[in-house]
């Protein structure tokens, strides 16, 4: 990209897209995280908000909003792991 | 020696400890302004994922999660939920604050955002608007440590002295150590009240109901079912709403990692990896919410009628039969969660007051002395305004504190733009935060005004986005230079000017 003062973009810059692998991460990243919000409210959450089955001990309901912390949880570890390493450590 | 003795000399012991460490801790760092607020930005690890989950995880753990769960069942499930996707943002805008804070010596949130969008005007607005959430949210904390001393002691320690205790250690360790103490007592404060949080969670519905799940079932048949009904109950006691449950997620996720004294923690990493690490161990730590969450539900058939249902855990632990030594520990533990908060609250009200407040407005440049003075100033300053409120003033606080979260959420579109967005200007992200602040506070005052019952900081954030849109592109762009370090993290140049 050359310096000119008037090549601003109008939309949004995200960095690292350039390679084809971490994109897919980061996809695949985006879109787990979007679930995982989506699972929690409504009109997604209604559909789990049974009391039965109880999942070690916690009612349905309570269960299903930990393991989507579960799930990010994961799906971060996942992400980290596709990260480059840096030369600061 | 009597009961309440045993249980306040633990507590004291605690208190001596936490004393100790943070005084201590001070030690390692520089005298200058980097290593009292940011602690030379060398951080590890270990000790950021302590001081981010303590930070936020406060009194209201401890006292007000079980007292939502205890009467508002299901409702406080969105504790949790919230948490689930609230820190990923912070995974990939902690480490890109984090290199533009080294390039530039930043030390705060309202310091990068002043200088990304070139105004002054925004960085005194965004502190005044961290003071105005920081003072509920200290006089909160003061007043959970206060509350469960006296509970605890059958009112031998009145309110005033048990919140005058706990905070004077406070005050001491971070006008001492700033960051190193908070980063070094909320280590040891964290683990203690997971590890408190964890066993009462897990004994408490035991020995009351005989398990979880008989005590989910109990509950379920009792006339008292419908709190386990999703979303739950409002805080009038009838079914809360679905639009309520779902808008009160979304805007809490959204602001969760802009609490500016969370934020700023991204300046004390000591690498990027550092940070995202600590990110990606955060929901460990969080997961600490189902054992805090079961306490108050094992209150719910066993000691109906507590009020204020805040009160739950201090009732608990004088009715049930435990060894003394055991509550005093769980108190202590309680009375961390309330002390980890409160010290980086204190810490951050200050060094934002000074760094984003009074320091623009100064004409002449500040020598890093004086600068350390003022905080220094600031911090026994902030702590007896909140202390004033804590103790002798009336004013309610709580509706002030949901205020500011709605508030706080409005800082997100300006953080998010300021690294993906090139093209937003600083007349934009100021036009657009008042208009967020503005709406948000127009219906937190005038719920009826609402045209749908949703959190009002969701008008607030869609307010703030269309207008920040507006007048960034009506307004002519930053210069190529400025945006550089923000956009292109790997053309941060050494020989980049530091910031005044």
């Amino acid at each position: 990209m050359d310096d000119q003062a008037d090549d601003i973009p109008q939309g949004l810059v995200v960095p690292g897209l350039g390679d084809e692998s971490r994109r897919a991460a980061l996809w695949a990243f985006l879109v787990v995280s979007v679930l995982s919000g989506l699972a929690l409210v409504w009109p997604v959450y209604p559909l789990a908000v049974d009391l039965t089955p109880y999942v070690f001990g916690l009612p349905f309901s309570f269960a299903w909003t930990v393991g989507w912390l579960v799930v990010m949880f994961v799906a971060l570890v996942l992400l980290y792991r596709t990260d480059a390493p840096d030369p600061a450590d | 020696m009597p009961e309440w003795a045993v249980i306040l000399s633990i507590c004291g012991l605690y208190l001596v400890l936490v004393l100790g460490l943070g005084v201590w801790s001070g030690r390692t760092v520089s005298a200058s302004v980097d290593g009292y607020v940011a602690g030379d930005r060398t951080l590890g690890v270990i000790v950021l994922y302590f001081v981010l989950g303590a930070s936020v995880f406060s009194s209201f753990a401890f006292l007000g999660a079980p007292g939502w769960a205890y009467s508002r069942g299901a409702a406080a499930f969105y504790i949790i939920a919230y948490g689930t996707v609230g820190m990923v943002p912070f995974y990939f805008l902690g480490p890109r604050a984090r290199q533009v804070g080294e390039a530039f010596g930043f030390v705060t949130q309202a310091e990068m955002l002043a200088h990304r969008y070139d105004s002054r005007t925004l960085s005194v607005v965004l502190a005044a608007l961290s003071v105005v959430a920081f003072v509920p949210y200290l006089t909160l904390q003061m007043k959970g440590a206060g509350l469960l001393l006296s509970t605890i002691s059958d009112g031998v320690v009145p309110q005033w002295l048990g919140a005058l205790a706990a905070y004077g250690v406070v005050l001491v360790y971070v006008f001492a150590s700033g960051m190193m103490a908070i980063g070094w007592t909320n280590t040891v404060q964290g683990l203690f009240m997971m590890a408190v949080a964890w066993f009462l969670g897990l004994y408490l519905p035991e020995t009351l109901h005989g398990g979880i799940q008989p005590m989910f079932e109990a509950i379920a048949a009792s006339d008292k079912a419908a709190m386990l009904d999703v979303p739950g109950l409002a805080a009038d006691g009838s079914p809360w709403s679905w639009a309520g449950y779902s808008s009160a997620v979304i805007v809490s996720a959204v602001g969760f990692s802009m609490w500016p004294h969370l934020f700023m923690r991204a300046f004390t990493a000591k690498s990027d990896r550092t940070l995202k690490l600590t990110v990606v161990l955060y929901p460990t730590f969080q997961l600490f919410l189902v054992p805090i969450l079961l306490i108050g539900f094992a209150g719910v058939l066993a000691f109906p009628g507590v009020a204020p249902p805040d009160t739950i855990v201090p009732h608990l632990l004088t009715q049930i039969e435990l060894s003394p030594v055991l509550v005093g520990l769980v108190c202590a533990g309680a009375l961390a969660a309330s002390m980890s908060s409160g010290d980086a609250i204190l810490h951050a009200a200050a060094s934002i007051g000074l760094r984003d407040g009074i320091k623009p407005l100064l004409a002449a440049p500040m020598t890093d002395t004086r600068q350390r003075q003022w905080i220094r100033g600031l911090v026994v300053a902030t702590s007896a305004t909140a202390y004033y409120f804590a103790v002798f003033s009336e004013v309610g606080i709580v509706a002030l504190l949901l205020g500011a979260y709605g508030g706080v959420a409005q800082i997100f579109p300006l953080v998010f733009a300021a690294f993906y967005w090139p093209r937003a200007t600083g007349a934009g992200a100021l036009a657009g935060l008042l208009a967020g602040i503005g709406v948000n506070t127009l219906f937190l005052v005038a719920p009826h005004l609402r045209p749908f019952p949703l959190h009002e900081g969701v008008y607030g954030l869609a307010a703030n986005i269309a207008v920040f849109l507006t007048v960034s592109l009506l307004t002519p762009p930053h210069d190529r230079d400025r945006l550089r370090a923000y956009t292109h993290s790997d053309r941060l140049a050494a020989d980049e000017t530091v910031a005044s």
